[in-house]
């Protein structure tokens, strides 16, 4: 888990993948832009990871797949949140911030 | 049910929509190599949605079809030996159990009497009246044709130098017992009373053999089980431990005990389920043919036949079981050497 080469820490990429789809519906390849971008290049989603997470994702419900054009039109797969998916999200999103915040006040405790 | 629904649904398909969505992927990205494996990713997320458990059974089962095939000695002797066992065991437990709860449709068995008289040459020198000509409605059973016509007869019709004599009195047994050997006597003193018994006692004698026999049949007919089931055990145990080898080889590949067993069991329960297809239908033929000849048994009682299924498939299960797991505990080398 070298965090130079911007991997993720084991169990957040279903969360970012949700996040991500929580603004709309958008394809694999745009989830994976839009977490290396606004993560400022440090986190980049692996497609043998991205891919299987998706579609575990939309076996449990969490989200909803949907063929579409792509902006260069171009048939692509369009994934999008459930209220399931939504759900989720926040669960997720609060034990996030839970962890992170109990790992921050033990690093920062000398 | 709505995940199976959606499974079921998207399989289809989902060859061609994975392979295009990959493609779009590819296209924007216009890097191959970041990819990885892509057969690795395609088949990875393609278990996802398999109903994998079913199908990879269906695949076992296929194997074990094709095995038993390659094998059709070892094979069929398992399956005789199933057969046999089953046919051979629902019979005698079929036999015992009619034997031990003959019912003839009257209350007590034990009340009715039988007289026959039949002259020296063995013919029978009587007419016979079919005072109970409806005995075989009566009595709920079908009697032979060639049965050898029976009558009750009074006493003076035909004087017998031996006779069983049934007292009823209000008394207790022995005070009636010295009452009726006086009168006896006062008939004639040479005749001798012997023998005297209650009717309970005597029953209890008569019942004494037909149990005796019947734990004896009994005895036989689990001796037949268990020589059945542990020639079972030994034909299964045995076809498996000459996989030892295969399973070495499997185990190596990354096979896991699981994987191992599902196989070895598809196979040994699949030979098993031959035997019993086979072994049910003559089980079920005797048990009717024993119908014929015996009255009031029913064919194929469902307990006996359960209980023997049972046994029988308890000692496949073991013959997969036990070398399966020694199998696939063996280091994969040393199954390697094995042969």
């Amino acid at each position: 888990m070298g965090t130079d080469k911007g991997e993720l820490v084991q169990g957040t990429l279903d969360m970012l993948i949700l996040k991500t789809l929580s603004r709309g519906a958008l394809h694999g390849w745009g989830i994976a832009q839009h977490i290396r971008q606004v993560s400022d290049e440090v986190l980049r989603v692996e497609e043998g990871s991205l891919y299987p997470a998706l579609h575990r994702l939309e076996l449990d419900d969490f989200i909803d797949s949907e063929w579409g054009l792509s902006e260069n039109n171009r048939r692509a797969k369009y994934y999008r949140l459930t209220a399931r998916g939504r759900k989720q999200l926040a669960r997720e999103h609060n034990s996030w911030s839970r962890l992170a915040a109990a790992i921050a006040r033990v690093m920062e405790t000398a | 049910m709505k995940r199976f629904w959606k499974r079921l649904r998207r399989r289809r398909e989902l060859d061609r929509d994975l392979e295009d969505e990959l493609a779009f992927h590819l296209e924007q990205s216009g890097d191959r190599a970041r990819f990885g494996n892509p057969t690795v990713l395609r088949e990875s997320i393609r278990d996802m949605w398999a109903f994998t458990s079913i199908e990879v059974w269906w695949q076992d089962i296929r194997y074990a079809v094709r095995t038993l095939a390659q094998h059709p000695g070892v094979n069929m002797v398992g399956v005789l030996a199933i057969a046999l066992g089953i046919g051979a065991n629902t019979t005698v437990f079929t036999i015992v159990h009619s034997a031990l709860s003959f019912d003839m449709g009257v209350g007590s068995v034990d009340r009715l009497v039988f007289i026959s008289a039949t002259d020296a040459a063995g013919r029978n020198p009587f007419t016979a009246v079919p005072v109970y000509a409806d005995l075989e409605s009566r009595m709920n059973v079908s009697l032979p044709a060639d049965l050898t016509p029976l009558i009750y007869l009074p006493y003076r019709a035909q004087p017998e130098r031996v006779m069983f004599v049934a007292v009823r009195g209000r008394v207790p047994p022995a005070a009636l017992a010295a009452a009726f050997r006086k009168e006896v006597q006062q008939l004639d003193p040479d005749l001798a009373v012997y023998d005297i018994d209650t009717l309970e006692t005597r029953v209890a004698r008569n019942r004494l053999e037909v149990g005796a026999m019947g734990a004896m049949f009994s005895v036989f007919a689990l001796v037949a089980l268990a020589l059945a089931s542990v020639g079972l055990y030994a034909v299964v145990a045995h076809a498996v431990s000459q996989r030892t080898r295969e399973i070495g080889i499997r185990m190596a590949l990354g096979g896991t005990e699981a994987h191992v067993l599902k196989l070895v069991f598809a196979q040994g329960m699949g030979q098993v389920a031959v035997g019993l297809a086979i072994g049910l239908p003559v089980a079920f033929a005797v048990a009717r043919m024993l119908r014929a000849i015996l009255v009031d048994v029913a064919p194929g009682d469902p307990i006996t036949f359960a209980a023997v299924i049972l046994v029988l498939m308890l000692a496949g299960f073991l013959g997969c079981l036990i070398p399966a797991q020694r199998a696939a505990r063996v280091d994969p080398v040393d199954a390697l050497r094995h042969e």
